[in-house]
């Protein structure tokens, strides 16, 4: 009689003890949810041409008249456009594997002889004014600005209209690089023969620090 | 004889019990009766950015390193209990770019902020693995009903080329729990 006392009693509390239980963990809430919350990254792809053919893997190559001599010059362009999503607001401009080569013993740069007569660039519908003059300065080369002077620096170009980017997203075709080159016309007989390359690298960025680099355009 | 006499004296005491007991029960009532008592059970509900039922996702197609862009949402207890806000970061899918890894939940970063006070520090939204508690909403009618926060998302200009293409997608739900 008393163990069955005692097992309704434990019943009883258990039960109880649920009842509470419950009471304790109900209570209202309400949830709303905003779902597909989507992130996605553009690109940036840059794609180069000299005469309009834009590619991915294009070299942009310049190559000097046949039989270059003193005096003569020659146009270089160099066009960007941006293929991807994503804006470049820089174009960095190395130059890299620098070479000359001369006639055997020879020590002659056909760098040296080499004037850049003029730097241009377009951003759209826009081409800056002459800016030859102004990276002779910036190179400290007293005025004439050689192949050899240029090449010792880094530079890096942004649109003037500091709105808008270098080249924008979407394929618009919206840069060039302008050069003339002219062979010294004062160059004597030791440059007959010789040659010079070199690599113009260009990197594409939304942005980055400027520092060591010389602006292409005041 | 004998016995007669005893069954006639008990059934006295007994009368005798029954007006005694009578007498001590009686007293002075007085009823009076609360009609129409009335029992009902408070609401607790939320609206976001205005809406009850569906809330615009955020889409962003084209991010990129420096991206920076700061989301106000707006909450409204529309109901009569308060009650406490949370957001959980659910169902979080990433694809690979180009580089064919994915990157851009370790590098998309959510900070989330109530005024002056930070909500919630710069922090990955792989790291958002946890309820994030948003403060009390105050019943409706009365003051701090409505709360507005500001959710910033980024990605750091440090972050390079490995994030090309990548995807990442998300559900935010809201809950309005009720204040304990």
């Amino acid at each position: 009689m008393i163990n069955k006392r005692i097992l309704l009693s434990v019943l009883f509390i258990c039960c109880v003890g649920v009842v509470v239980g419950n009471a304790t963990l109900a209570s209202f809430n309400d949830v709303k949810t905003s779902t597909a919350n989507t992130f996605t990254t553009g690109t940036l792809t840059m794609a180069i041409a000299n005469t309009g053919n834009y590619g991915d893997t294009a070299t942009g190559t310049w190559v000097s008249p046949t039989n270059f001599k003193p005096g003569e010059k020659f146009f270089a362009t160099l066009k960007f456009t941006d293929t991807g999503s994503v804006d470049a607001n820089h174009i960095y401009f190395n130059l890299i594997n620098v070479n000359h080569a001369g006639p055997a013993g020879s020590t002659t740069n056909l760098m040296d002889k080499i004037i850049i007569t003029s730097v241009k660039e377009r951003f759209g519908t826009t081409t800056t004014p002459e800016q030859v003059g102004y990276l002779a300065e910036q190179v400290g080369s007293g005025g004439v600005l050689t192949l050899a002077q240029f090449c010792n620096n880094a530079y890096y170009t942004y649109n003037p209209n500091t709105a808008l980017p270098v080249i924008a997203k979407g394929n618009q075709k919206d840069y060039d690089l302008i050069l003339e080159f002219q062979f010294d016309p004062n160059a004597d007989n030791t440059y007959q023969g010789t040659s010079c390359s070199f690599d113009l690298q260009a990197q594409a960025t939304q942005f980055s620090p400027t520092t060591g680099y010389i602006a292409l355009h005041q | 004889m004998f016995n007669k006499k005893i069954i006639l004296s008990i059934l006295v005491v007994g009368f005798v019990c029954t007006a005694v007991g009578s007498a001590t029960w009686a007293s002075f009532t007085d009823t009076k009766t609360g009609t129409g008592n009335q029992i009902t059970a408070g609401t607790l509900s939320l609206n976001v950015n205005g809406a009850n039922t569906i809330i615009t996702p955020f889409n962003f197609p084209t991010i990129a390193p420096g991206f920076n862009q700061p989301e106000t949402v707006t909450f409204a207890n529309v109901g009569s209990i308060p009650g406490t806000l949370s957001l959980n970061v659910k169902n979080k899918v990433e694809t690979p770019g180009l580089d064919g890894i994915t990157d851009l939940g370790n590098n998309l970063k959510v900070t989330i902020t109530s005024g002056a006070v930070t909500l919630l520090p710069t922090t990955s939204v792989n790291a958002l693995t946890n309820p994030i508690s948003l403060g009390n909403l105050a019943a409706t009618g009365t003051n701090g009903d409505t709360k507005s926060i500001v959710i910033t998302f980024s990605v750091d200009t440090a972050v390079g080329n490995n994030i090309q293409g990548d995807g990442c997608t998300f559900d935010m739900e809201y809950n309005l729990a009720q204040t304990v």
